[in-house]
């Protein structure tokens, strides 16, 4: 029971704010508050026992000879955890953000669900399982995207749901068929298909379907196209669900399809592994040159994201342990990085209505402490020590090295320029003397300002002791040494 | 448990009483009889499926006499899922009819007789779900027939009449047609009762052009593609709470016959490559059906061709079921679970499409922009039966598309698995096409009356119900289980 926790509480008070109706506006934010509240204290508890060796794992019959099971492993729970605090840390820039919006109840009720359907992805037990919460990720961000009901939002929606659903009916038939041709598959590290590893054509389509699914929400080009008009929606759901729970589903998919559904032995063997390397190799440089030419400030970040995102993926498919390792830490890390930019995005709007990178001279001055937390952030994701990117990044370019991909270890490399050449204009743009530096210091609201400081203090602390145990770099070691056979760094 | 066993005849002498006893009542008290009438029909369908659950199908004499001279009546676990299915519906129809035609016309004519005629449907239907031999199905599906053009037509008006002179045509002729087929079968074989057919049947070219026809028959009522001809004007037309009936539980009457004609009375390939056809036509139906819903302006036209859509999964069974055992288990349970979950979200939207025209006034789905904000229970009942319909988790809808899907692969006849993706993609557009228009920031005007409670929420209802019946998939697949199809294969001991 306790390893469905996670998903329900906040399941619970996404349907509690919908109940509450449009008028409780102080009832809805105590709700919420206290679900994100409860929700972390849950998840910390699992991960104790994570680390001491207990996982806690439950499964109900659903389908016949098939369950519906919640495990709380070190995988699953780190995706969690960075997915529950970060839901705490939203939510209050969300009051903040959304105190003028209307139909507040609705946006904190789908807002709930998708946090609960994110942490149903991370903890799932088995393929089935997974598609499960992922498909119902993808129904209820939807509303949250066309949540301004603008004809710009609704042709986003529409874009949105096009991909969503046509990858999850690409995931449908590759988990049915998986289940078909092996039974209930339990995610095993090292791989659960061994006793069918010799349907190697099967497993090659399935492995490609599978791919196809988890690679719409992992934002993997050619199938990125709904995630830069998908900004249209407001700056928490930007920070929150398409920097974090959405596309973090995705390669969370992806991680779990090649580590412990295929296993790192089987998907090299296959084959099929250095195709989906070469994918997101292609996806990274190609998004990064792509964010260079933005000027529209969330797109230029939706771009960063793509090409992130696939810093995760290559990551995986290189199918050697510490680059896997590093790609898990990275999505931990990129997650805190990139919501702070979401949430500058957002408070430099709100406050100022900019939107543009052109439109940002004299924000330096304006708005300091926003802008000093991007900039922590901005020079994070460029890999700069010893900010959190750069552990995440040192994995993956030794592991990438180790496992003889240097190709890999160039792209790499190159993007952590692209990078740089994507974020430093942003920061030299603001630094400029320009329309808003009159009223200097005026920051945005203080429940909007918090959680940047926050999130931006936090990319410098994890940074600084990623060396710890119980950080992510060593958490995502743990997680991922029993796929490679007791692996020890 | 006296009353268990006595189940299957109560469920056909409960309603019947209950439509006498409301005509005679008066327009007033008629409503109190029928919500008691519905009351008690869940309770005897679910004591039934319960009893069907401990000790399998049986057989009941009416009167205690046997066959051929009496009327014997079957009870297996399919059927109980289509009685509890019905009661369900019907019970929610109910009481939804009671404020919808309250806040109609008063005075308009027929509607004191909507109570009495929906009871004597209801009667009939249950008697469809449960007889045994292939005369008293020609019965029942007459009286289903006549009640069910009678309702379309009980609002009045020139659209109404004419879908409902159409119906008549349809119902008459597939009537016709199957009586003649049961003449042919009975000259051939000299028998009637389904289930001394199943053992008797021998080749013979009378007796199979008779089965022949009267699965033509069946499948005209219940509206495959191309014989669809007369259901979106029948149901679209017809009062809200009749096309619910209609949609979600008469066209499964006939669709339970075939059900039992194909895969329990006929042995394996008595009627060679029927299977296959009525796989196609069904495939056809699921993507001619889900095209045309994307194309209609008016909210309960794209409903009912959603109807003629979903029908289609329905025949994917026949395919399958050549392909052993465990296919045919998987797909006779995917079809049974696609049967209830249609069943109540496809209740859930004629209801909800009602509710939104009378809050509108009218029935064009571009002009409803708003509908999110001034009617959100409504709204959120129509999202949640899209979800159904989709196929998407967490619904009854996606157990049942799951479970074709694994048929399909399992078998090796992948195509019926894109059949079945492709039609949930479709209908993700044509229920998405609907709710963004309700999602539209508009200022809307609508109908001064605030929504009744019950109008408001009891679409939302089914819709959860729907999306509920994932949960239940263990206890359909127990009652599949118990269905003389799988018994007769062998499947169960």
């Amino acid at each position: 029971m306790t390893a469905w926790l996670p998903m329900l509480v906040p399941a619970i008070a996404g349907i509690a704010t919908f109940a509450l109706g449009k008028s409780r506006g102080r009832a809805r934010n105590v709700v919420n508050l206290a679900a994100a509240a409860i929700s972390i204290a849950l998840v910390a508890r699992l991960v104790v026992h994570a680390y001491n060796g207990t996982v806690i794992s439950s499964t109900i019959p659903m389908l016949p000879g098939l369950g519906l099971g919640m495990s709380a492993d070190l995988l699953g729970l780190l995706f969690a955890t960075v997915a529950t605090v970060l839901w705490g840390v939203t939510l209050v820039y969300a009051i903040g953000y959304m105190d003028h919006a209307t139909d507040r109840a609705r946006f904190f009720g789908f807002f709930a669900l998708c946090i609960a359907a994110a942490n149903g992805v991370a903890l799932a037990d088995d393929p089935l399982s997974l598609f499960i919460f992922y498909e119902i990720l993808s129904l209820t961000t939807y509303p949250l995207v066309v949540h301004t009901g603008t004809p710009e939002a609704l042709a986003a929606g529409r874009k949105y749901l096009f991909y969503a659903l046509g990858g999850g009916a690409a995931l449908l038939v590759g988990v049915a068929w998986l289940a078909v041709i092996a039974g209930q598959t339990p995610f095993t590290p090292g791989g659960a298909l061994a006793a069918v590893s010799d349907r190697t054509a099967e497993l090659r389509v399935i492995f490609a379907l599978l791919v196809a699914g988890f690679g719409v929400k992992a934002a993997l080009m050619p199938l990125h196209g709904w995630l830069p008009g998908a900004m249209v929606a407001p700056a928490p759901v930007s920070s929150l669900l398409h920097a974090v729970a959405v596309v973090k589903a995705g390669v969370f998919g992806i991680i779990r399809l090649v580590n412990e559904l295929y296993g790192p032995e089987l998907a090299t063997s296959l084959g099929v592994a250095t195709p989906l390397a070469i994918l997101a190799a292609v996806s990274i440089i190609i998004a990064s040159v792509i964010a260079l030419r933005q000027d529209d400030f969330k797109r230029r970040l939706a771009y960063s994201t793509i090409a992130q995102l696939s810093y995760i993926t290559l990551g995986t498919a290189l199918c050697s342990p510490l680059a896997a390792a590093g790609a898990l830490a990275h999505l931990a890390h990129h997650a805190v990085m990139k919501i702070t930019m979401f949430f500058t995005a957002g408070s430099v709007y709100e406050t100022l209505h900019v939107k543009k990178v052109s439109q940002m001279p004299g924000l330096a001055r304006r708005m300091p402490l926003t802008m000093a937390s991007f900039a922590v952030a901005a020079f994070a994701l460029a890999g700069i020590p010893p900010l959190v990117g750069f552990a995440s990044k040192w994995m993956l370019g030794v592991g990438s090295a180790q496992s003889g991909s240097v190709w890999a270890l160039i792209v790499y490399v190159s993007s952590g320029a692209l990078a740089l050449g994507y974020m430093v204009p942003i920061l030299t743009s603001a630094l400029r003397e320009g329309d808003h530096t009159p009223a200097r210091g005026a920051e945005s609201d203080p429940r909007m300002l918090w959680p940047i400081v926050t999130v931006g203090v936090l990319t410098v602390v994890l940074g600084l002791t990623a060396g710890l145990p119980g950080s992510p770099v060593h958490w995502a070691m743990t997680a991922i040494a029993p796929s490679f056979g007791g692996w020890t760094p | 448990m006296n009353v268990l066993a006595q189940s299957p005849g109560l469920l056909v002498a409960v309603p019947l009483a209950g439509a006498a006893i409301s005509f005679v009542a008066g327009r007033r008290r008629a409503p109190h009889v029928a919500i008691t009438t519905a009351l008690v029909v869940l309770t005897l369908a679910v004591a039934l499926a319960v009893h069907v659950l401990d000790g399998g199908p049986f057989r009941y004499q009416v009167g205690g006499w046997g066959a051929p001279l009496g009327i014997d009546l079957v009870a297996d676990g399919a059927a109980a899922l289509f009685l509890v299915l019905t009661a369900i519906v019907g019970l929610v129809v109910t009481l939804y009819a009671t404020a919808y035609f309250r806040t109609d016309d008063e005075t308009a004519y027929g509607h004191g007789l909507f109570w009495t005629l929906w009871l004597f449907m209801w009667t009939s239907l249950n008697a469809l779900f449960l007889t045994g031999d292939v005369f008293n199905v020609y019965v029942c599906l007459e009286l289903v027939g006549i009640s069910a053009v009678t309702l379309v037509t009980i609002g009045g008006g020139a659209e109404a009449l004419r879908a409902g002179a159409r119906y008549l045509f349809a119902s008459m002729l597939g009537a016709m047609t199957y009586l003649l087929g049961v003449a042919l079968l009975y000259a051939a074989t000299g028998q009637l009762d389904m289930d001394v057919l199943r053992t008797t049947l021998v080749a013979d070219t009378t007796a199979a052009t008779g089965l022949a026809l009267m699965i033509a028959a069946l499948v005209l009522k219940t509206a495959l593609v191309p014989a669809h001809f007369w259901l979106p004007a029948a149901h679209g037309s017809a009062p809200s709470p009749v096309s619910a009936v209609l949609s979600s539980l008469v066209v499964k009457g006939s669709y339970f016959v075939i059900l039992r004609l194909m895969l329990d009375v006929m042995p394996a390939g008595y009627l060679p490559g029927v299977d296959i056809v009525l796989g196609v036509l069904g495939s056809a139906a699921i993507v001619w059906g889900s095209v045309q819903a994307l194309l209609q302006t008016r909210i309960k036209q794209l409903v009912a061709y959603s109807t003629v859509a979903q029908i289609g999964y329905l025949f994917l069974v026949f395919p399958l079921a050549r392909h052993g055992a465990d296919v045919l288990t998987l797909a006779l349970t995917g079809v049974l679970v696609h049967a209830l979950s249609h069943g109540l979200a496809k209740g859930s939207l004629f209801l909800g499409a009602g509710s939104l025209m009378t809050r509108f006034g009218h029935d064009r789905i571009a002009d409803m922009a708003g509908a999110a904000r001034s009617a959100p229970a409504l709204t959120f009942g129509v999202a949640l039966a899209g979800v159904t319909m989709m196929g998407l988790p967490p619904s009854g809808g996606f157990g049942a598309k799951w479970l074709l899907v694994s048929a399909a692969l399992a078998s090796g006849e992948w195509w019926w698995a894109v059949v079945l993706v492709i039609g949930g993609l479709l209908a993700a557009a044509y229920m998405f096409r609907l709710l963004s228009v309700l999602l539209v920031d508009a200022p809307t005007e609508l109908h001064a009356s605030k929504g009744d409670i019950r109008t408001e929420w009891l679409p939302l209802a089914l819709a959860l119900g729907a999306v509920l019946l994932v949960l239940a998939i263990p206890l359909v697949s127990d009652l599949a289980a118990a269905s003389n199809v799988l018994i007769h294969a062998g499947v169960t001991p």
